[in-house]
């Protein structure tokens, strides 16, 4: 790794998330990230829960190039010694409310149309389903601070600290990303081979 | 199709770049292990003592390290500070020597280093230059034992005497371990005690088959008793009692047991004029009873004397009172009950626990039973309050009642066995000797003196129901005033 590599630092790492720059950055940040959510058809809650029915296959294909996207992006700037991979932050993690959070915001999902990021788009598009959808979000939220204190030890369930798959699989950061890749392409043929049968189907 | 080749051609690249990273990148696996090691708390593997090569970072300590040893073991260091005299006497850290670097490598300094050999000499300033230069020449000469304060005094202040809330990146649970850490650090640096651990609410109930001497009850206790026993209900307020209350408790507000006599606001009531209101709620001498208040106990503890010196000694103080009785749903009533009126014979010369004037004067010369003073700390000290003048009885020694109580929420709970013996027998009162509770009005010090006498088995607890009102009134008695003290000899 280069002496010349950027250390990665956020704003709230940096404790500058009140500054008027990080304001302006934000609102900027947020606006670029709504629209080109919208454009990627994510303000349809009909479109993104066609995923589950085998009809749409939007959201896989954007989370995933997402994924790579950035995947390659970092390992890229951190092989060519451009960033340091020291100073990027990693969340911890805790198996048990993770599993379970994940169940109730995939259930949700299915019910509700939307993601919390995607009903917020959805919103700004003028669909009312959306905002029906982020008041339940609102009233799920207070009602998780209210039943904090029984669930306070269960939000440390399973926790194993930052475990990330390199580590878990004993493989170099490369090699992750690789087979990263790899799980991702296939899928992306999976999915058009998928959308191409029902389109046919139907047709 | 063209889509589709440029679909193939997009995968091709990404699968390319993909291999090329594959290939190259073995490593170093990203760094930080969690947010405890993001920011400058990654710090935290100290140098252990020994010599010190400055390559093995065997030249300073963390932080963090001089924290947890400031808190743990203070004698295991020894602090010199090299800043000016007047930085240091801005701020220095606890047990901090004022010497700068001249005098440090002069003989002056030499004598403490050998008087410290056997700690860790810890160079601070506000930054590291400073302590640095010091620490070559230091360890030129053969010292093994010194080191740098890592990042000086702006890196204490900026990681282990902050709080880990305002540190960066954070997770609760890194809060809750860090948080009280930091807490205490703070309070060491600016030279107070350590913050005590919040006093802990005790459960007193007895819970007898049948009240036979004056003792505390819980809730379900009297939920299972309800139409058995009589329950009085002493809150100060009827519009707070009107909203709601433990079905069928009279309403006896301590205003009602007290008059205005001899030029004295808010004394007891005679006994015979007292036995005739028992009556009124209800009672007779027979008659198993509770009290209860709200987030108050000396207002059922005052009910409670009144009803001793009448002779009763089938009463009970419910804990956690009205509040803890909402909290626990149970069944509240809004409805004030009629009593019937019954004929209450009080136990002639029971009420033997009260003192005059006169007897508290006697005392207050010392050598007879020792004066507590439950009021408030500011009372105490001679802060004036409604009577005329402010102060305490001489030799009085100061207890406030809050500190037998702890009010959690709208409950209120008496604290520990534990907590109550240590706190009154730090006034040095034996428990077999005379007491004499005072307090501004008697209300205040009846609780004290049913904490005295029923919690803590004190045998002979006097209560002073004139108090402060009292003895204020009479110009020809001494008044002291003047910070707390605890203790004082017999």
């Amino acid at each position: 790794m280069s002496a010349s590599a950027l250390p990665l630092a956020t704003l709230f790492a940096e404790g500058r998330l009140d500054t008027t720059a990080a304001f302006v950055l934000a609102g900027v940040l947020g606006l670029a990230f709504g629209f080109w959510l919208e454009r990627a058809g994510f303000s349809s809650s009909r479109r993104l829960t066609g995923v589950f029915y085998g009809r749409d296959f939007a959201v896989i294909q954007v989370m995933f190039s997402a994924i790579v996207t950035a995947l390659l992006g970092l390992r890229g700037l951190v092989t060519l010694g451009l960033v340091d991979a020291a100073t990027v932050y990693q969340m911890e993690t805790f198996l048990g409310p993770q599993v379970v959070g994940g169940l109730i915001f995939g259930v949700g999902f299915v019910m509700g149309g939307w993601c919390p990021g995607t009903a917020l788009v959805g919103l700004a598009s003028g669909k009312g389903d959306a905002l029906v959808f982020l008041g339940g979000a609102a009233l799920g939220s207070l009602a998780y601070a209210f039943a904090w204190p029984s669930l306070a030890s269960f939000s440390t369930a399973g926790a194993c600290g930052v475990c990330t798959l390199p580590e878990r699989f004993d493989l170099s950061p490369g090699v992750t990303t690789l087979l990263v890749v790899a799980v991702a392409l296939a899928a992306f043929v999976v999915v058009e081979v998928l959308a191409a049968r029902r389109a046919r189907a139907q047709a | 199709m063209d889509s589709t080749r440029t679909k193939l051609l997009s995968a091709l690249a990404v699968l390319g770049v993909a291999i090329v990273i594959a290939v190259v990148d073995r490593g170093p696996l990203p760094g930080p292990r969690g947010p405890a090691a993001a920011g400058p708390m990654a710090r935290d593997t100290a140098a252990p003592p020994g010599a010190a090569p400055v390559g093995a970072g065997e030249d300073h300590l963390a932080p963090d390290e001089v924290a947890r040893r400031l808190l743990d073991a203070p004698d295991t260091l020894a602090i010199v500070d090299v800043r000016p005299a007047d930085e240091f006497a801005a701020f220095h850290l606890p047990g901090a020597v004022n010497l700068d670097l001249v005098r440090l490598l002069g003989p002056e300094g030499t004598a403490f280093l050998d008087a410290n050999a056997a700690r860790t000499v810890v160079l601070v300033s506000n930054g590291m230059t400073h302590p640095a230069q010091a620490w070559v020449e230091l360890a030129r000469r053969g010292r093994t034992n010194v080191r740098i304060l890592e990042d000086g005094l702006d890196g204490l202040k900026a990681t282990a005497w902050m709080p880990p809330s305002l540190r960066g990146p954070t997770t609760e649970r890194r809060v809750a371990e860090e948080g009280p850490r930091a807490r205490a650090l703070a309070a060491r640096l600016a030279g107070r005690k350590a913050p005590a651990a919040a006093p802990r609410p005790a459960r007193w109930a007895t819970d007898p088959a049948a009240l036979t001497a004056p003792t505390v009850v819980s809730t379900a206790w009297v939920a299972a008793r309800l139409g058995k026993v009589a329950v009085l209900d002493t809150r100060e307020k009827a519009e707070d009692v009107a909203k709601g209350r433990v079905p069928g408790a009279v309403h006896v507000p301590i205003a009602a047991t007290r008059e205005t006599r001899g030029g004295v606001a808010d004394e007891m009531l005679p006994v015979e004029a007292l036995a005739a209101k028992a009556g009124a709620w209800g009672l007779s001498a027979d008659t198993e009873v509770v009290v209860y208040g709200g987030d108050r106990l000396q207002d059922p503890t005052h009910l409670a004397l009144v009803l001793v010196a009448l002779g009763h000694a089938k009463v009970a103080v419910m804990e956690g009172g009205f509040g803890a009785w909402t909290a626990e749903g149970r069944p509240v009533a809004k409805d004030a009950p009629t009593p019937t009126p019954a004929t209450y014979v009080a136990r002639p010369g029971a009420f033997d626990f009260g003192v005059t004037l006169d007897d508290v004067v006697a005392a207050s010369r010392g050598g007879g039973p020792v004066i507590v003073d439950v009021r408030p700390t500011k009372a105490f000290e001679g802060e004036k309050g409604p009577e005329v003048r402010g102060g305490r009885i001489p030799t009085s020694r100061s207890r406030p009642y809050t500190e037998d109580v702890v009010v959690d929420g709208g409950a209120v709970w008496f604290r520990g066995l534990d907590e109550l013996r240590a706190g009154y027998a730090g006034l040095g009162l034996a428990s077999d000797g005379p007491v004499i509770v005072s307090c501004r009005t008697g209300h205040q010090a009846s609780q004290a003196w049913f904490t005295l006498r029923y919690l803590l088995g004190y045998k002979d607890v006097r209560w002073f129901d004139g108090s402060w009102k009292a003895w204020s009134l009479r110009a020809d008695l001494p008044a002291e005033t003047g910070p707390v003290k605890k203790k004082e000899a017999p």
